[in-house]
């Protein structure tokens, strides 16, 4: 399917300068070049009833802010973001996907590369299972799957899907796990000429978010984790709801007894992370899109509690766009709100919003070219901050991807992506 | 009516500026009643109740569909795959090479549903829709 020659000539034509980052697009390239190549000879062997596809997407792309004081990522999962140096790292991702077919059986596997907790450069397996086709309506699954959360938890890799940049991070953001590794079942049930669709999953998966100011990271262990999914696509509109529960293990990654901040105290591993052990998480998601062809609209909020923990926040995001041909422009507003009287408060997190511009321009039916300039608050959306001051208390060291010089403080973002798919 | 007819009704239509010709939507005599919400539901991955046929990526007849049926642009369809497909919900219509292969593609699938240009209209398949 997507796949040719628009893959390499395009990837090497938007080939981003050299720059400070540890990021090489070079070796991306001939990474892309070297499996596009492969997965083409594949694709032609294909007969009978045995059948293979393969696909893929990528992004290359820079992004830069008015801060040297923290860093702007994608995913709570990179290690470094950008800063006021242009990085080619936090929105650079390539995508293979390969689904193997007989008859109503199937195995699909999603190869994702991109700059994680440890890495610049880290081939994950985002996908790996089976797919039973028990009707034309309902399929069954067991492996290493999607996480059906959001609207959008399922392709938001995939940058030439959407009409953003970025996903918004006030929501997409929340969540550092985009699989489950279990059981899972699709149901597309007709409802007249809409089409609703129920997708539970169960299983358990695992994840971590960066913590680099102290050099380490936080590994997240969800465990009997349950969710379900309902889309309900009538017409131009999709309405969606999520939601999850899963038991939830916190864990400090690589770090000895004692913890040095510089040019703070000593504290100790238990003050340090008090909310390191074991609880239950919730996640409920309520999402509305509109897409006529040129006027698209989408909306989505999501609110995560822990119990007990009494950790609770809260994200939502409006956007708005209009396609005036192959140029759409774009309007997204993101608001995050972390609960006034709970833990999160008291650490320090707080109320911020977003604002940002866009453009996507459709350079082919496969491949488009997007700029994007937002402000934002600094808030739980960076990393590598400065250390807090001493005088915080150790709970507020526990959210270290938090900068207290910045506090009040809006930060400008400009960012340009490359988006293919192949 | 004979191959080299439809021969040439496909050259034409690759060739022809997209905003001539009616496109029908066609299936076999015993293919499924569909309307234009459920066909434009299966033609976008959202439902996989007929097995859609598309025309190749350079077709004109193709893009004028997607323009007809649900209003989208090549590229929001693919975007629109690209989509399902990164979701790991779907896989894209096959793709035959012109009309006569639609055709008998329809004919002898009962689950299959195509669309060719009305004028490549014969009596093997059944009319479900006509996109002016």
């Amino acid at each position: 399917m997507y796949f040719g020659k628009s893959c390499l000539t395009n990837a090497a034509g938007e080939r981003p300068a050299r720059g400070e980052g540890h990021f090489e697009p070079l070796g991306v390239l001939k990474h892309i070049s070297a499996v596009a190549i492969g997965l083409m000879c594949l694709n032609m062997a294909q007969a009978g009833e045995f059948t293979t596809k393969f696909s893929g997407y990528g992004t290359l792309g820079a992004v830069k802010t008015s801060s040297e004081d923290a860093e702007l990522t994608r995913t709570p999962i990179q290690y470094r973001g950008a800063s006021d140096q242009w990085d080619y790292g936090v929105d650079s991702r390539l995508g293979l996907q390969g689904t193997a077919a007989y008859d109503q059986f199937s195995v699909t596997g999603q190869l994702l590369t991109q700059r994680v907790a440890n890495s610049d450069i880290r081939p994950r397996v985002e996908w790996l299972f089976a797919n039973y086709a028990a009707t034309d309506w309902l399929d069954v699954r067991a492996g290493r799957m999607v996480l059906p959360l959001f609207v959008l938890s399922d392709s938001r890799n995939a940058g030439f899907a959407s009409v953003w940049l970025r996903a918004p991070q006030e929501v997409y953001s929340l969540y550092p796990i985009t699989g489950v590794d279990g059981v899972q079942a699709i149901a597309r049930i007709p409802v007249g000429d809409s089409i609703l669709t129920v997708q539970p999953s169960y299983g358990h998966t695992h994840g971590s978010y960066s913590l680099s100011t102290l050099g380490t990271s936080l590994d997240l262990r969800y465990g009997k984790l349950a969710s379900v999914l309902l889309n309900w696509e009538i017409g131009d509109w999709l309405i969606h709801f999520g939601k999850s529960r899963t038991d939830l293990e916190t864990r400090v990654m690589s770090v000895p007894g004692n913890i040095v901040i510089p040019f703070g105290p000593t504290f100790t591993f238990d003050s340090v992370f008090p909310h390191e052990g074991q609880t239950t998480e919730y996640m409920a998601n309520f999402g509305v899109t509109y897409d006529n062809g040129q006027a698209v609209a989408q909306a989505e909020y999501v609110r995560r509690t822990q119990d007990p923990g009494g950790y609770e926040n809260a994200g939502y995001y409006l956007m708005g766009g209009w396609r005036f041909g192959k140029v759409t422009p774009y309007y997204v507003y993101g608001h995050y709100d972390p609960k006034d009287d709970g833990p999160a408060h008291t650490a320090g997190l707080i109320t911020g919003n977003s604002n940002t511009i866009g453009i996507r321009y459709d350079v082919s039916k496969m491949s488009a070219l997007k700029i994007q300039i937002e402000r934002r608050d600094p808030v739980n959306l960076f990393v590598n901050n400065l250390p807090p001051p001493a005088t915080h208390s150790p709970i507020e060291v526990g959210f270290p991807n938090q900068n207290y010089e910045l506090e009040g403080k809006k930060i400008n973002a400009i960012s340009i992506a490359y988006d293919f798919v192949f | 009516m004979n191959t080299k007819y439809y021969f040439v009704a496909c050259v034409a239509s690759l060739v022809v500026s997209s905003s001539f010709g009616q496109i029908v939507v066609i299936t076999g005599p015993n293919g499924p009643q569909l309307s234009q919400e459920k066909l434009s539901n299966g033609y976008l991955g959202k439902s996989f109740e007929f097995k859609p046929i598309d025309l190749p990526d350079d077709s004109a007849v193709r893009d004028n569909f997607y323009r007809k049926l649900a209003g989208r642009e090549p590229n929001q369809v693919r975007s629109v795959w690209a989509r399902v497909v990164f979701a790991a919900k779907g896989q894209p219509p096959m793709m035959l090479p012109n009309a006569d292969a639609v055709k008998k593609a329809v004919a002898t699938d009962p689950k299959a549903v195509g669309y060719i240009e009305k004028s490549a209209v014969d009596p093997t398949v059944k009319v479900l829709l006509t996109l002016e």
